[in-house]
């Protein structure tokens, strides 16, 4: 990582539980509430983020930190000796490690990326669990994501009926 | 909203979430599953594969409801370009000597097959077309929904996400040849629009001999051809594009005889309504167009058909259109 310059503006991130996480302002700003809030200037130095403990949040942060576009005298001198493909190939890589966690951190990730409206992570979470349901059974999806069958024996025949090959 | 807290507040605040979580829950077996709100479900949901899509409408009635929704499928279709990218091939028989010998029924079975780069490719579905598929006109595509012209002049719309083949509503004309279509989106109405231009004799007992180019659209989802207006000029039957609401031809003019045009006709599906496009200010002729990243693009080749360029249009300040060389040889 790019030494952070003396000049960059810092966001202080409180966590419900306590937690203080200084981070840069464009780091912040990935979050396009975060963004929001500062653009219309109802961000002092601090922001409390409600709903998303510390665990997730210094995750969040993380992810954030990574995903940042490199600008600046100092950080694209870094970059510019990489081509945008390789950084991409990299990005995929580091993004398949992050999502490596249990299905409980991937669920608060994803409500946290919704919160915080973070495009990147909210795809990046979803897409994970897409892989991990679409092959499951009906009675699996609805325990996984606790909903209720509400059909009648026969209604669900024929929902199943009109998308049979889906079956097959 | 009332996000921003100033320090001193913090510790004032309860974290609300975690209590809203358990009363949520509560009726579900240990370990609780975990709540996401629908907005997020449906962000979940949008990433399926098609046939789960399908598979899921099962779960219950609410998903059945949200799965079928225009909105979840324009927002399932967005996803899955960007994690599909695939090329849909359809091998027909273009060949003459195919479709005599009838060489692997090709031009009567339609083949669909999803390729991602590096890969090999994978057939995912393949659809017996008894009508026969129409040797005279290419497929044309929007938004993953195929159009096929068959041998007998019908029209078929087939969505290989769903296996669903409909075949459009017919009707007769005093028609000199084939018609030719163009198939795109409508922006303001949300639908789907075929439009398609044929010639017809203008009096059949008239002395007086003559053409005309007539043009008329159906709305998927409708029985019946609506004929608009005539076209500007004579519409020739170069594969179309569709760009944005907008269907794009190359045209003649029919003064006397026929002679080139400079301009192509553009025909906007929200308001039925033709305009004119001024061609590339290029040295060589138009001949092809396609659809690139949202922009209309025209491939224009030298009279020995070696020397070609490519050319993008888009559209200034004053919505007047400005053409600008991609590349050439």
């Amino acid at each position: 990582m790019a030494t952070r310059e003396a000049g960059k503006k810092m966001i202080m991130l409180k966590s419900p539980d306590g937690m203080e996480f200084e981070v840069e302002e464009a780091v912040a700003m990935e979050s396009q509430t975060i963004r929001k809030m500062i653009e219309d200037d109802c961000a002092d130095t601090a922001i409390l983020i409600p709903n998303i403990n510390s665990k997730i949040l210094s995750r969040v942060i993380e992810y954030c930190n990574k995903h940042v576009p490199t600008t600046g005298a100092t950080g694209a001198a870094a970059s510019d000796t990489v081509a945008p493909a390789a950084l991409a190939e990299d990005l995929k890589i580091w993004d398949a490690e992050f999502i490596k966690v249990n299905r409980a951190t991937r669920f608060d990730l994803i409500q946290a990326a919704s919160y915080l409206n973070i495009k990147g992570l909210l795809d990046l979470t979803s897409q994970t669990t897409i892989d991990t349901i679409s092959d499951n059974s009906l009675e699996e999806i609805r325990s996984f994501l606790s909903t209720k069958n509400d059909y009648l024996p026969e209604e669900e025949q024929t929902i199943r009926r009109e998308n049979q090959w889906a079956f097959q | 909203m009332a996000i921003k807290r100033s320090a001193a507040d913090v510790p004032a605040s309860p974290p609300r979430p975690r209590t809203a979580k358990r009363i949520l829950t509560t009726d579900s077996p240990p370990p609780p599953p975990p709540y996401l709100p629908s907005e997020v479900i449906f962000g979940i949901l949008s990433w399926l594969p098609s046939r789960s899509v399908l598979r899921f409408r099962s779960v219950c009635k609410s998903w059945q409801a949200m799965l079928s929704d225009p909105v979840f499928i324009t927002a399932h279709h967005e996803c899955s370009k960007k994690i599909h990218p695939s090329l849909l091939m359809v091998p027909c028989a273009y060949d003459r000597d195919d479709l005599l010998t009838n060489k692997n029924d090709s031009a009567f079975r339609m083949s669909f097959y999803r390729y991602r780069v590096g890969d090999v490719e994978e057939l995912v579905h393949q659809e017996e077309l008894p009508q026969g598929i129409a040797l005279w006109s290419s497929p044309l595509h929007c938004d993953g929904l195929i159009l096929i012209s068959t041998m007998r002049q019908e029209l078929v719309v087939c969505n290989p996400a769903t296996r669903e083949f409909v075949t459009l509503p017919e009707r007769k004309h005093y028609i000199f040849a084939f018609p030719r279509v163009g198939f795109g989106f409508d922006p303001r109405s949300k639908k789907y629009k075929v439009a398609r231009f044929f010639y017809e004799e203008n009096l059949p007992n008239s002395k007086k001999y003559r053409l005309v180019c007539r043009f008329e659209v159906l709305t998927l989802g409708t029985d019946s051809w609506r004929q608009t207006a005539d076209p500007p000029h004579w519409i020739v039957g170069q594969t179309p594009a569709h760009v944005n609401g907008y269907i794009y031809w190359t045209c003649v003019l029919n003064q006397g005889r026929v002679t080139p045009s400079n301009s192509f006709v553009r025909f906007s599906l929200a308001d039925e309504e033709f305009s004119l496009v001024p061609h590339p200010p290029s040295d060589f002729r138009p001949a092809r167009f396609v659809e690139l990243e949202g922009q209309l693009c025209c491939v224009c080749l030298g009279f020995t058909n070696l020397e070609l360029e490519v050319w993008t249009m888009s559209f200034g300040v004053d919505q007047s259109p400005e053409w600008s060389r991609r590349w050439a040889t």
